[in-house]
């Protein structure tokens, strides 16, 4: 009998000791996989796939217009072997369009589209990267004195004629007083081209119709803001409508009427789009808007380079479509983002 | 634990399986901090390389400020140390250089790399140009040559810089998955640790009962035999080592004391017997002697009067007479013996002879006695008394009342190892019923006469038995009635002798 309780005790404590080891190593074993999915995690690194062309894309904006082109530059290349890369983004530093030409030129790379201007050290610059053996082609702004090879963006006069037709549009029978700001960056004769488009525009129809031109310093940051307020606030009886050339201006002056009660004093007619224009003209803030198709522009210059670095010529200038954007077109748009939204938290929540 | 498991360890003598025990759990958790050990420092590896790229980066800007110093050092001075410096630096960085990735790719670090790449051949290019220029002392060019090294320097240190950030964020990562890795690691491995130790526990557990179960069924039967209960189920060898040895010679020893034991147990039950035997012996004898004394007026006093007769008759000159009485004193001597005692054959047979004369007087000579003794029967020790009675059973049951002649015939022969004492009557005999009743003790032949002296046949057979310890040593046959009786009393030679 007492052999019999020391045997079972015995086994009990095994079977015991057994249960407890099984359980740990199936934990351990759980533990393992875990680990091995973490070091897999650490080793793995992202698939880079190989390109024949390197282009380097050259702008000074950051701005979700440039994002939106690059980002069609950059999709429209995948197909057409070329490695579109936004030159100087990763970089902590940030370069003028001059610096980053001259490093793309160092970096020797197959292509640049730039953002250029109408400076002759850009001319130079550009000139020794086609020397270098470098496709050079220009977006959306030109640089006509180079040997670039290819333009892809908007012609002014054209796009200042819209404007214009949209002041008419939207002026009442009183409103006389137009004023323009421009971006400080634009250059003289882009700048010139676009008011005469308006003028053009204006003087079609509206002989009475006066216009004024303002140019902001784009370069400071906060500068744009304070200048507008500080405009409307004196010169708010003399202004009917208000024409934004870019999208800081167009929100800036949305937020001013909106804060300082000036809606419905004097009409906006803006530039660009994003979420916040959009509610602005959903909610008539601003009357219309006129929007160059980015991502067109963006796959325009690809394509023209595909054509170039196969054929060795392409079309020398490349227009982009130009929309314009009303009250009704806002409404659409946003109910459409928020279907979609809506859609993808359900499928989320799914 | 199986049986097949306990034999396979069967062979192995105790202390080896102790020591295989406790090598066995050692090299297991030698093997387990091995195994640990080689986790941490496969860790500690991992965290050696996370870091490389950015150590490659720094040694890379390092070289390169040198390379550019030593530039700046020749085009203003133009000493030999800063262009051999030159010379070793450059070829430094373009080994550098060859680590990176220099093919166009979408990845943002490849596409750095191909960029700085680039530019470094470009800078090193109008490096050696700016070098040339010096060494031709064309003062414009170099200076030219310099502005535009020292922007390519910048783009690079800016580059260099800004990747390093880079891998240092992507490394960053990858060491916080690394460090969550290496505590599961930790966890795991303390884990591991309690695993062996569980394991070890039991592998000692099994072990240990298995080594100790025989020895505890053995000290059970032990502690049963010592209690006095030798009937233990003995316990199963199991193993050929040492305890294998013990357990073999307890179970040998538990037999050997089971077989002593019913030895002396037997011994014992025979000894008691032969007592129990001698009793009874002694029982019959006193019974007899009781009977022999009831059915005698003091034989002494009858003793010494026949003697006194006998005198007297030889002194009346009464031949017959005197032999008649002393015939009746020798047979009364006898009778005196005690039943107790052994006596020679002869003695026996001369005691028949007189008790015949004495009843062939009472009977005025109408037995016919013959005897025939065909064997030396000298120094044959039988029972007192065991012919007479039956001789007196013949006369008394057997002639007394027949019509012819009666006859009474002793023989005495050897037949193997035995005398045989016959003594037939040509009587009235025993039908065979009675016979059958006789032989299985139903009739009775307790002597009722007054004639008998006492002892009966019954009697007789029973201190044969007795004398002897053997059975069948008397026998009565009769082939019917009136066809006589025969006495058969076998004596055992052997006992003879050894008496």
């Amino acid at each position: 009998m007492e052999k019999k309780k020391k045997t079972n005790y015995l086994t009990v404590i095994a079977g015991l000791v057994l249960i407890s080891l099984v359980c740990l190593v199936l934990y351990i074993v759980r533990e393992y996989y875990a680990i091995s999915s973490l070091q897999k995690q650490y080793t793995q690194t992202t698939e880079a796939s190989g390109y024949k062309y390197h282009c380097a894309f050259i702008t000074n904006s950051v701005t979700a217009f440039w994002d939106s082109t690059f980002e069609a530059a950059r999709e429209e290349g995948i197909p057409e072997n070329i490695y579109v890369e936004d030159f100087g983004k990763n970089l902590d530093l940030s370069y003028t369009t001059n610096e980053l030409l001259k490093m793309a030129t160092a970096a020797r790379v197959d292509a640049i589209i730039m953002e250029a201007n109408d400076d002759y050290s850009t001319t130079q610059l550009m000139n020794k990267a086609v020397d270098a053996g470098i496709a050079v082609s220009t977006i959306y702004r030109d640089n006509m004195n180079s040997e670039r090879y290819s333009y892809t963006g908007v012609n002014n006069v054209t796009i200042g004629y819209d404007y214009g037709s949209l002041a008419l549009k939207y002026a009442d029978a009183s409103d006389s007083n137009v004023m323009v700001i421009l971006d400080s960056q634009e250059q003289d004769t882009e700048s010139r081209l676009l008011v005469s488009g308006i003028g053009k525009a204006l003087e079609e129809q509206r002989s009475d119709m006066k216009l004024d031109t303002m140019k902001l310093n784009n370069s400071n940051t906060f500068e744009v803001e304070e200048s507008i307020r500080k405009y409307l606030k004196n010169h708010l009886n003399e202004t009917d409508i208000v024409i934004c050339t870019t999208l800081q201006q167009t929100q800036s002056i949305s937020q001013i009427a909106v804060d300082m009660n000036y809606v419905g004093d004097f009409k906006i007619i803006g530039s660009y789009q994003n979420d916040s224009v959009l509610e602005y003209l959903s909610s008539g803030v601003i009357s219309a808007n006129i929007v160059i198709d980015a991502a067109q522009m963006g796959k325009r210059a690809v394509d023209n380079l595909a054509e170039y670095l196969e054929y060795g010529y392409t079309s020398d200038y490349s227009q982009v479509d130009v929309h314009t954007l009303e009250k009704e077109d806002a409404i659409r748009l946003l109910n459409a983002r928020q279907a979609e939204a809506e859609s993808e938290t359900g499928k989320e929540a799914e | 634990m199986s049986k097949k498991q306990v034999s396979s360890f069967s062979h192995v003598p105790f202390p080896l399986r102790l020591i295989f025990i406790f090598l066995l759990t050692s090299l297991l958790s030698l093997a387990m901090s091995l195994y640990l050990n080689t986790n941490i420092n496969r860790s500690l590896e991992q965290i050696n390389t996370i870091y490389t790229s950015n150590n490659n980066l720094n040694t890379m800007t390092k070289t390169l400020n040198s390379l550019h110093d030593n530039i700046l050092e020749y085009l203003e001075i133009k000493s030999t140390d800063s262009l051999n410096n030159y010379y070793y630096y450059e070829q430094q960085y373009r080994n550098l250089l060859s680590d990176l990735n220099n093919q166009t790719t979408d990845s943002t670090a490849g596409s750095m790399e191909k960029n700085i790449y680039n530019i470094s051949q470009s800078y090193l290019d109008i490096a050696d140009v700016a070098i040339e220029a010096k060494r031709a002392r064309n003062t414009g060019k170099y200076r030219t040559a310099y502005n535009e090294a020292t922007e390519y320097f910048n783009f690079l240190t800016s580059y260099i810089y800004s990747l390093n950030n880079q891998q240092f964020l992507t490394n960053s990562i990858n060491y916080q998955s690394l460090e969550v890795s290496l505590r599961l690691i930790e966890r795991m491995n303390t884990l591991v640790t309690i695993a062996m130790a569980l394991f070890n526990i039991f592998l000692v557990i099994v072990m240990v009962n298995q080594i100790t179960r025989p020895l505890l069924v053995l000290a059970s039967a032990s502690n049963q035999v010592a209690a006095g209960n030798f009937d233990v189920e003995l316990p199963p060898v199991v193993s050929d080592d040492e305890l294998g040895v013990v357990t073999r010679a307890f179970s040998k020893m538990v037999v050997s004391i089971q077989e002593y034991i019913e030895k002396v147990r037997s011994s014992m039950k025979a000894e008691k017997e032969a007592q129990e035997r001698e009793l009874l012996m002694e029982t019959h004898l006193k019974e007899a002697q009781l009977r022999y004394y009831q059915a005698q007026i003091n034989p002494h006093f009858l003793f010494n009067s026949l003697n006194a007769g006998a005198q007297m008759a030889m002194m009346e000159d009464a031949e017959k007479t005197y032999s008649f009485i002393q015939n009746m004193a020798d047979f009364f001597r006898y009778s005196m013996k005690s039943l107790n005692t052994d006596v020679d054959l002869k003695e026996e047979i001369e005691l028949v002879d007189n008790y015949v004369s004495i009843m062939n007087v009472r009977f005025s000579g109408d037995i016919h006695y013959e005897k025939s003794i065909n064997c030396d029967i000298t120094g044959v020790r039988v029972p007192c008394m065991i012919i007479q009675p039956v001789v007196e059973n013949a006369i008394s049951y057997g002639i007394r009342n027949i019509s012819w002649e009666g006859k009474i015939f002793l023989e005495v022969l050897r037949e193997d190892n035995e005398f045989l004492i016959h003594v037939r009557d040509n009587g009235i005999g025993i039908s065979p019923e009675r016979l059958s009743d006789i032989r299985n003790g139903k009739a009775s032949h307790a002597p009722s006469d007054k004639n008998s002296n006492g002892v009966g046949l019954g009697n007789v057979q029973k201190r044969l038995n007795l004398y002897y310890n053997k059975e069948n040593l008397f026998s009565i046959d009769s082939e019917g009635e009136n066809k006589g009786t025969l006495v058969t009393i076998r004596i055992p030679a052997e006992e003879e002798l050894y008496v």
